[in-house]
């Protein structure tokens, strides 16, 4: 039983909601700030902290465009690398090569990543499971050769820069930082990093709460059922592999924001690994998910790497420990790769202990706390009389409040739970 | 299907993946080969290809080895100008060849007290320490070894040199990371040996304009001589473009009878430093390039290629390629009984070991291959009387380091290099600081004694941008055709110093085609 509980409508439930958002949206804004006001927990006030800080940002956009495609509809897609790498020379093509502003890039990434994403989507119409992941690994695989390939315009196995002078982005002089040399550029590039994917998240957020959102939910959950409550299934398939790879180009756009470099190893097989380990780890079918799953593909391996190189900064209680492994790994070949066998294994470790990712495991820590007692009469109340009230609750509760309960409630405030296509459609009280 | 069904699985297929690929990759990277080799397997060029003999024991090495070891009491302290017309003089560095420095260019907050306390002279490097080119980590052992040994007997003017290294996996933006967390770190001197083409490329306008000495490349590119673009960059190894011009010159007086040419290019700005390098400098020659057959890193082999390149009846073939396709060339031109040109290749391949061995197991041998050597190959009993090549054997193994590794002999070649800098700025007026490092690194005069002797490794200011700018030509000579060969010089030094000037040369070369 929960330490709290809190009954949905209630002043302390609106409190609770808000509360939490509020925490979050300071934290962000607080940032910003960190380098003026002293406390920067982390080094968060350090121009390089910052640019990793933007990383996460990117990966985390990144990580969402994979989650519709992998977490939501059910398929599971491994070229996602490809995307992001495409939105990315979209970018740094037009930035160096043609003038544009960077942030003009974006929309053409995006658009065409999108039109990319429905041509490799085209094979999900027929293929599932495995055989969709062998042949969007294959786009994963080719897009790194495609571009050493077309090196006058990629810049091949070089990379690919704009102009020396024409790298940064600066603030404009009525941002509060447009004096904070060279933290500056990194702070404005999170601003913009932080808007465009506040609005990603919300827009993925409210389209999952959707009719077309709860429709993608049933095509992963049954493909047939789906089929027969009337879903266009080559329709919703084709267009999340789209909108999935769109967002994947803006992540990648967003990645040239913050360090204006693109180079065919960036983006290759690793990349399309990580981002469904970061999926996994994080939680997929999640929406919040993708952010946990980005700090743990930019920080992990940092650290990891850091730790087995030179030991600093690490705590002092494992660094006595480890200390005879790194010495005598000094000075033997591929003494590096010790952080991957660290990695390696902190990742199955993570699967038995978290297997639902990281946000699952917060939310069982948090039920442990705080229960949110559902309130049907408030949400008939929040969303008009449009949708009938449902029919029944699950079976389980007979009209009681169980732990049962939290799930139906879950399906309103979170649609990413999986609970079945029946059930989700039943609530609303329509088949589509 | 429900995402957890798969979920589980997929998570533990990675994370063995993780695991089974990290251990792989600890043993050496023997197939590493394909489009990342391109520009990178040169520094193991430096180390592996001089498997020849050094002709004798009389070598300059004596009296360089003797310089290293005068650094205990060379390195004249920090402030005493040493009498020595180079350094801050009039708030501008003035170094040799018109090369200065005004530090009112650099950052506002530019230090150039940076990394050098009294005790210490703190240095930085990214390079790969995982991934396939793994091995290449090594290099950065064997500097902090021969750092190790200076600072044993000294340091420089009593400060020790302390050599951070940072793992990038080969990987661009992970350069990029690392070098722009050392940079805002504040506490480096100067960074050397960023190992990889692209790697540098990605970081030196960054290192440029905040005018933090990016010194001693681990790579042939030859960009690295654009002393007017980016001044504080600094190359180490013979470029690829100097390279193909000892070829021509060997060509043009060993080989006067050679009139045709055919080229095998590696489809990337490394398979073609090689080819601008060939055709600048055989212009006015009566060598003449007839065909040029271009491949991609993802070739499965080169049949194709090879069949066009027969067809010349060419009587030289360049093999401008590198990793595994060195091999798959020479195979194809010794399977062929018609067409038996003159062969010269890279000397990224220089490694029997690796590039020689696997013919021997196809019933091949590989001989009479050429390629081009600069530097002594430590394990050479022929070069065992050697007193530089005696000071690494002795401390390699007295720091319980495996001195057969030829990658680590590499790393003494860059640190002895940066050691010279480090006392030569220490010389200069103004005393040991950053813009007198920069300076020295464009001055230097000393030659290293693993260099072949005869060779000499200059550099003066604007005037000339290249470090090592000779070599040799050796011939891999097989008696046993069982067994290995082994590269016999066949040609008297060729030292091109000075005359390549700046990356400008190369520049102008490359666009007159």
């Amino acid at each position: 039983m929960a330490l709290v509980t809190l009954k949905e409508g209630t002043p302390a439930h609106r409190a609770y909601v808000i509360g939490a958002w509020a925490i979050a949206a300071i934290v962000l804004i607080y940032v910003i700030f960190a380098y003026r006001w002293g406390f920067a927990p982390g080094s968060i006030d350090k121009a390089f902290r910052l640019t990793q800080i933007n990383d996460v940002i990117c990966y985390a956009v990144a990580i969402l465009g994979l989650n519709l495609v992998i977490g939501f509809s059910g398929q599971l897609s491994l070229g996602h690398s490809a995307f992001v790498g495409l939105g990315a020379y979209t970018t740094i093509i037009l930035v160096a090569d043609h003038h544009w502003s960077y942030l003009a890039t974006v929309p053409v990434s995006a658009a065409l990543c999108f039109v990319i994403g429905l041509v490799v989507g085209l094979p999900a119409l027929r293929i599932r499971g495995l055989y969709l992941a062998v042949v969007t690994l294959s786009v994963a695989y080719v897009f790194p050769t495609l571009v050493v390939k077309y090196d006058s315009l990629t810049g091949g196995p070089n990379g690919k820069k704009p102009a020396r002078d024409t790298g940064k982005m600066n603030p404009p002089s009525w941002m509060p930082f447009s004096n904070a040399g060279r933290l500056a550029s990194p702070l404005w590039v999170y601003c913009i990093l932080l808007v465009i994917a506040t609005a990603l998240f919300l827009l993925v957020r409210n389209f999952m709460k959707s009719r077309p959102g709860r429709a993608l939910l049933a095509v992963r959950d049954n493909q047939t059922s789906a089929a027969v409550s009337g879903i266009n299934l080559p329709l919703y398939k084709a267009l999340t592999f789209g909108a999935s790879a769109a967002i994947g180009g803006i992540a990648g756009s967003m990645l040239m924001i913050n360090r204006p470099f693109a180079s065919d190893v960036q983006f290759g097989l690793p990349l399309a690994i990580f981002l469904v380990v970061g999926l996994v780890a994080g939680g997929a079918g999640t929406i919040s998910g993708a952010i946990p799953g980005a700090l743990i593909y930019v920080f992990v391996p940092y650290f990891m790497s850091a730790w087995t190189t030179d030991q600093r900064g690490m705590p002092p209680g494992i660094k006595q420990v480890t200390k005879p492994l790194f010495d005598w790994l000094q000075g033997r070949q591929g003494a590096g790769s010790i952080a991957g066998v660290f990695f390696g294994v902190g990742l199955l470790i993570f699967v038995f202990v978290l297997p639902g990712g990281f946000i699952d495991g917060i939310r069982r820590l948090r039920s442990k706390i705080v229960q949110v007692i559902p309130n049907p009469s408030w949400l008939r109340e929040l969303h008009g009389s449009a949708n009938p009230p449902p029919t029944s609750h699950s079976p389980s509760s007979g009209g009681e409040v169980t732990p049962a309960a939290p799930v139906v409630a879950a399906v309103r405030t979170r649609v990413a739970k999986p609970v079945s296509v029946k059930k989700a459609i039943n609530l609303r009280g329509k088949t589509t | 299907m429900r995402p957890t069904r798969w979920k589980k699985s997929v998570v533990l297929g990675v994370g063995a993946a993780f695991v089974i690929a990290s251990c792989g990759s600890s043993t050496k990277g023997g197939s590493t080969a394909t489009t990342v080799a391109a520009g990178t397997a040169t520094t193991a060029g430096t180390g592996a290809a001089t498997t020849a003999a050094a002709t004798s024991a009389a070598t300059t090495g004596g009296t360089s080895a003797a310089t290293a070891a005068a650094t205990t009491t060379g390195g004249t302290a920090a402030g005493t100008a040493g009498g020595a017309t180079e350094g801050l003089v009039n708030g501008v560095y003035k170094g040799i060849g018109d090369f200065s420095i005004d530090p009112k260019k650099c950052p506002a907050d530019w230090n150039d007290k940076q990394g050098i306390t009294d005790k210490e002279i703190d240095l930085f490097v990214s390079l790969p320490k995982s991934g396939p080119l793994a091995g290449f980590g090594l290099l950065a052992d064997g500097a902090s070894s021969y750092f190790k040994y200076i600072n044993d007997n000294g340091g420089i003017g009593g400060r020790n040199i302390v050599l951070d290294a940072k793992d990038d996996a080969y990987k661009p933006d992970q350069t990029k990371t690392n070098v722009d967390e050392a940079l805002g770190a504040k506490k480096y001197a100067a960074f050397m040996t960023v190992l990889g083409t692209a790697n540098n490329l990605a970081v030196w306008d960054t290192t440029n304009d905040e005018c933090m000495p990016h010194l001693l490349n681990g790579t042939g590119a030859a960009q690295w001589g654009d002393v007017k673009g980016h001044p504080w960059t600094t190359g180490m190894q013979l470029d690829y473009f100097t390279e193909a011009s000892l070829w021509a010159k060997w060509l043009v007086k060993e080989h006067p009878e050679a009139k045709t040419v055919a080229e095998l290019t590696f489809n990337n700005d490394f398979g073609k430093s090689y080819s601008a390098g060939f055709k600048y400098s055989t212009k006015g020659t009566g060598l003449s390039v007839v065909h040029q057959e271009l491949h991609e890193g993802t070739a499965p082999n080169l049949t194709n290629q090879f069949t066009t390149l027969a067809a010349t009846k060419a009587d030289v073939v360049l093999l401008e390629t590198t990793g595994a396709f060195c091999t798959q060339a020479m195979s194809e031109i010794e399977k062929n009984t018609t067409w038996k040109p003159i062969v010269i290749m890279s000397g990224t391949c220089g490694s029997v070991a690796q590039f020689f061995k696997p013919l021997v197991d196809q019933g091949l041998t590989g001989a009479n291959t050429y390629i081009i050597q600069n530097f002594k190959d430590v394990n050479d009993p022929a070069n065992a009387s050697d007193p530089f090549i005696q000071l690494y054997q002795k401390t390699m193994t007295a720091q319980g380091l495996d001195p057969k590794q030829t990658t680590y002999a590499t790393g003494w070649i860059y640190a002895w290099f940066m050691t010279e800098i480090l006392k030569d700025a220490a010389g200069y007026q103004g005393g040991l600081t950053r813009g007198n490092i920069m300076l020295a690194a464009r001055s230097i005069q000393e030659t290293n004694p693993l260099l072949i002797a005869g060779l000499t490794s200059k550099m003066d200011g604007m005037k000339d941008a290249y470090l090592t700018e000779g070599g040799r030509m050796a011939k891999y000579t097989v008696t046993d055709p069982k067994a290995l060969g082994r590269f016999v010089p066949s040609s008297d030094l060729i030292n091109l110093e000075g005359q390549l000037g700046t990356y400008d040369t190369v520049k102008a070369a490359a666009a007159g085609g």
